[in-house]
């Protein structure tokens, strides 16, 4: 199979044969070979379900005919658009996980909260390991949070 | 004088002659296209008639999941001949399908949406109860993608539902647009075709006949550009290069044209796809998903690399080695009608490429290069 001899070359290539195929396709008439194709015939190709036989004369008239051809091309788009909304209404609110609801849970007793004044304080590296302990057992030790407060 | 009176009574007779001649050919080319379409039709009501056992079996399963749909045998294996008809028989070719691809076909058709859709057509109100408990939910989300406001997709899904049921009456018989399908897509994908269309339809109505091509987002960028770039004009130099210029385009542009028409059609509508309808790599990969896609099926019987798992899906990159292919093919023609038809050197053949880089670049990077020139 013949290949560019390089890289710049082949998009040297792409680029003249886009603008020659859009430019040609702009300035046609429109002579397709055979007539347009009905909903039944071009829900058949966009859903590729002719064989070759029968896509024969299909592939031929869409080369030929923009209309058709512009058509099918927004049968496919409005497919996967359609397809993608229908992926993101089926998909479940996403629920945090444990590890971020643990590392959150963390940052809200490490950290200040935005509308909570900021009371700077001495703050001993021992209490984090106490307070992971807390985490782990899942036991909320009630004087603490209230002398916090 | 007399001989001239001879003369032209030779004329006249040899045109009676010829015109008797004509109308004479006329009549065999005619007999002969009866007889051929005679043929062709004898062949098809055998093919036929050999698979009956096959559509009656089809029939049967049909009807006993949905017994009161009130389709008879006699409907159903009309719509399985009208289908057969319009996808399988050749009429260029003039040949008539086998007994083995017509049990193929209708074994791939869509048979209990065609069941359903015959029943809706012919009116049975169980079907459509059915029709619209499965399908109206989709044909309002693909009205409502489609539409601008809520009140044009109400509107598109009226209009739908009035085409879909047939207000038009011809010997009796009302004309369901359901008539028209034939089960080799899916129901719901005939229905986005045909929601689509309604679209286009009332678009039209309200915009007295505006093309589809500036209704849709992405094809309305396509406008008729000016031709290649318009040479300064001056002195006798000029003049020289201006005639060679003139001469290497030509020969670019007819090198291209002939490179580009001696693709395969396949071919061809790949790169239609990918530059004249902006398709991306993944849109079109959806395009041949389907594993019995007649354009996947031509590039990957090219392909040298044997494909192991035909099922596997395709993805981007193939789409782009396919489309690196075609490239090659388009290069190489390319360069072989300048090289021997137009005799150029490798020089003249590098400097028609630089022109046509130049002059078919895009409108705008055009117009900035002929503004930065214009400022200098």
């Amino acid at each position: 199979m013949p290949r560019p001899k390089s890289n710049k070359e082949s998009e040297r290539l792409r680029r003249i044969v886009h603008e020659h195929l859009r430019r040609r396709a702009s300035l046609a008439q429109s002579s397709p070979v055979g007539a347009h194709l009905d909903e039944d015939a071009l829900n058949a190709f966009v859903e590729g379900r002719l064989s070759e036989i029968e896509s024969a004369p299909l592939i031929k008239h869409l080369v030929s005919c923009n209309t058709c051809r512009h058509i099918t091309a927004q049968l496919v788009r409005l497919e996967m658009e359609v397809a993608g909304d229908e992926l993101r209404a089926t998909l479940p609110t996403e629920k945090p996980s444990h590890i971020r609801t643990f590392l959150s849970e963390l940052a809200s007793r490490v950290l200040p909260s935005s509308d909570e004044d900021v009371v700077f304080a001495y703050h001993a590296p021992a209490d984090d390991f106490e307070k992971k302990d807390e985490v782990k057992g899942n036991v909320e030790p009630e004087g603490e949070e209230k002398s916090r407060e | 004088m007399k001989s001239s009176w001879i003369f032209l009574a030779d004329i006249s007779g040899e045109c009676s002659l010829a015109k008797e001649s004509r109308v004479r050919n006329r009549v065999v080319y005619s007999i002969i296209a009866h007889q051929v379409a005679d043929s062709l039709q004898i062949q098809l009501e055998s093919a036929i008639a050999e698979c009956a056992a096959d559509i009656d079996a089809l029939y049967a399963r049909c009807a006993e999941s949905a017994p009161n749909y009130g389709i008879t045998v006699e409907t159903f294996s009309t719509s399985i001949r009208t289908a057969i008809e319009k996808y399988l028989v050749n009429h260029e070719s003039e040949s008539a399908p086998t007994p083995d691809e017509i049990r193929q076909f209708i074994n791939e058709l869509q048979v209990k949406d065609l069941y359903l859709s015959l029943a809706c057509a012919h009116g049975n109100e169980h079907a459509w109860w059915e029709f619209d408990q499965g399908f109206r939910r989709y044909i309002e989300r693909i009205a409502r993608h489609l539409s601008s406001a809520e009140t044009a997709a109400e509107e598109v899904i009226d209009s739908v539902y009035v085409e879909l049921y047939g207000t038009r009456v011809v010997d009796d018989v009302r004309q369901s647009k359901f008539a028209t399908y034939t089960g080799r897509g899916t129901l719901r994908g005939w229905l986005r075709t045909v929601v689509w269309h309604a679209v286009i339809d009332l678009h039209r109505a309200r915009h007295d006949e505006v093309s589809i091509d500036d209704w849709s987002e992405s094809g309305g960028e396509i406008h008729d550009r000016p031709g290649w770039r318009a040479e300064a004009r001056g002195g006798e130099g000029a003049m020289v290069d201006r005639i060679t210029r003139e001469r290497y385009r030509a020969a670019t542009l007819a090198a291209l044209d002939t490179s580009l028409a001696t693709l395969d059609d396949h071919e061809k509508l790949l790169l239609l796809y990918y530059h004249v309808e902006g398709l991306k790599l993944r849109e079109i990969a959806r395009l041949v998903e389907e594993p019995q896609s007649p354009l996947r099926r031509w590039f990957q019987r090219q392909s040298k690399r044997r494909v192991t798992v035909p099922e596997s899906r395709v993805h981007e990159s193939t789409v782009m080695r396919w489309l690196e292919k075609v490239y090659g093919k388009v290069l190489e023609r390319f360069r072989s009608e300048l090289q021997e038809k137009s005799e150029l050197s490798e020089a003249e053949i590098e400097l028609c490429v630089e022109m046509a880089t130049e002059d078919l670049a895009p409108e705008d990077v055009r117009r900035h290069l002929m503004d930065v020139h214009a400022e200098s």
